[in-house]
């Protein structure tokens, strides 16, 4: 019985095991956890635990490691590898097949070591803490996690002030040329947009942008982007890997990713591809994406102001499709896709 | 109407909200396995809760998809 090791305790990993478990392996598996809790769902850390709320983070109900022979080491980090063997703090565990699932860690600035980074439960609390009336929170990096930031603590009265170097942040989430209505919902809520603008200095609690501007806060949060989490790793052999480690940094793709290593160890065909996925939950509105709209020659929009689905187009063949409050439609958008993808293999 | 639910395996993300709001239809193993049925609000309601958008309900009488 080959002896499985998955080390990362997050959802690749955590889908990496599920998968090796439904599809027959009965073999040992060991899961390194580094953080001192079971896998849990880390979208819910920029939405819901921001906005106050604390629901069970929990991919799977808390026996289920138990209940699958699955063996969960939490708190102990993989921290190098031997020929067979994984090194943690609480010594060596052997392996016959490595997963690789150690995620990624906040990229930080070193001019603002006290600003604050959203990676961890711990991470999310912390700054919900801070998300209070009259408080000033500056974002830098106005990706997804730094948009939800600044949504959250809008919503909380907070002020929010996002910073980017990009001048259109808002269009990576919703498709080339189309991030105004995003941008609208932001400055409709109180935030106050710094874009195309750059971090020169800080001046005691205030951030001094490359055109001048001060930005005074009570509290600095960094979200410019993740490194994935493979130092330990120089050695491995052989390894699978999957999710946030590969450099892929979206929910979807590290779910697709550990269930694909697990079907390469069990000698099985791969799945088929599907369009990628990722949603955003902002300023009251849920905003999903499938596909890829980078090319698009054409965009159609349908819909009203407050509920739309843009569909982008290359060619003539759908390529994308973003869908703002119409969590109803995504399952004929993606399909739309995949027949055209179909159709055309 | 009666409603039938399905599962896109290709779409399936196993992320298993299905089977928060509809335990007694819906297991998820490495993807999520119609094991049940329930009325068709709480079909409509799985349905518009999977985040990929997997969930595909036909109407029994006709076999048709319907939106959810």
């Amino acid at each position: 019985m080959r002896r499985v090791v998955i080390a990362g305790g997050g959802l690749a990993g955590q889908r990496a095991a599920e998968t090796l478990r439904a599809l027959g392996h009965d073999g040992p598996i060991t899961m390194l956890a580094a953080e001192p809790r079971a896998p849990y769902d880390r979208p819910p850390l920029s939405k819901a635990i921001l906005a106050g709320e604390t629901p069970d983070l929990g991919l799977r109900p808390a026996t289920w490691h138990a209940d699958n022979g699955v063996e969960l080491l939490t708190g102990t980090p993989a921290t190098g590898v031997a020929p067979g063997r994984v090194r943690t703090p609480a010594g060596d565990v052997p392996y016959d097949e490595l997963v690789i699932a150690t995620g990624a860690s906040p990229i930080r600035l070193p001019g603002l070591p006290a600003a604050q980074a959203l990676r961890t439960l711990e991470d999310a609390r912390e700054l919900a803490g801070q998300l209070r009336p009259g408080r000033r929170i500056a974002v830098v990096g106005a990706g997804l996690i730094g948009q939800e930031i600044a949504s959250a603590a809008a919503a909380r009265g907070a002020h929010a002030t996002l910073i980017d170097v990009a001048p259109r942040p808002f269009d990576a989430l919703m498709g080339p040329g189309q991030g105004d209505w995003l941008r609208a919902r932001h400055e409709d809520a109180g935030v106050t947009l710094r874009l195309g603008r750059r971090l020169t200095a800080t001046d005691g609690d205030a951030l001094v942008l490359d055109d001048g501007t001060r930005v005074t806060a009570d509290r600095v949060v960094v979200a410019i982007g993740v490194r994935p989490e493979l130092a330990w790793a120089a050695d491995a052999r052989g390894a699978h890997l999957a999710g946030d480690c590969t450099g892929s940094a979206h929910w979807e793709a590290a779910a697709r990713q550990g269930a694909a290593v697990a079907r390469t160890i069990l000698g099985l065909p791969p799945r088929p591809e599907a369009p990628p996925l990722v949603w955003s939950d902002q300023h009251g509105a849920r905003i999903q994406r499938v596909g890829d709209p980078a090319g698009a020659d054409r965009v159609e929009r349908d819909g009203e102001d407050t509920a739309f689905t843009l569909t982008f187009t290359r060619a003539g063949q759908p390529i994308a499709a973003t869908l703002v409050n119409r969590p109803g439609d995504i399952a004929k958008a993606r399909r739309a896709l995949q027949t055209q993808a179909k159709e055309a293999a | 109407m009666t409603l039938i639910p399905e599962i896109d395996e290709d779409a399936c993300l196993a992320h298993g909200d299905c089977a928060q709001v509809a335990p007694g239809v819906f297991t998820v193993t490495d993807i999520a396995h119609v094991t049940g049925t329930a009325p068709d609000d709480v079909l409509r309601k799985a349905a518009r809760a999977c985040p990929a958008g997997a969930i595909v309900l036909l109407d029994a009488d006709t076999g048709e998809e319907v939106d959810p």
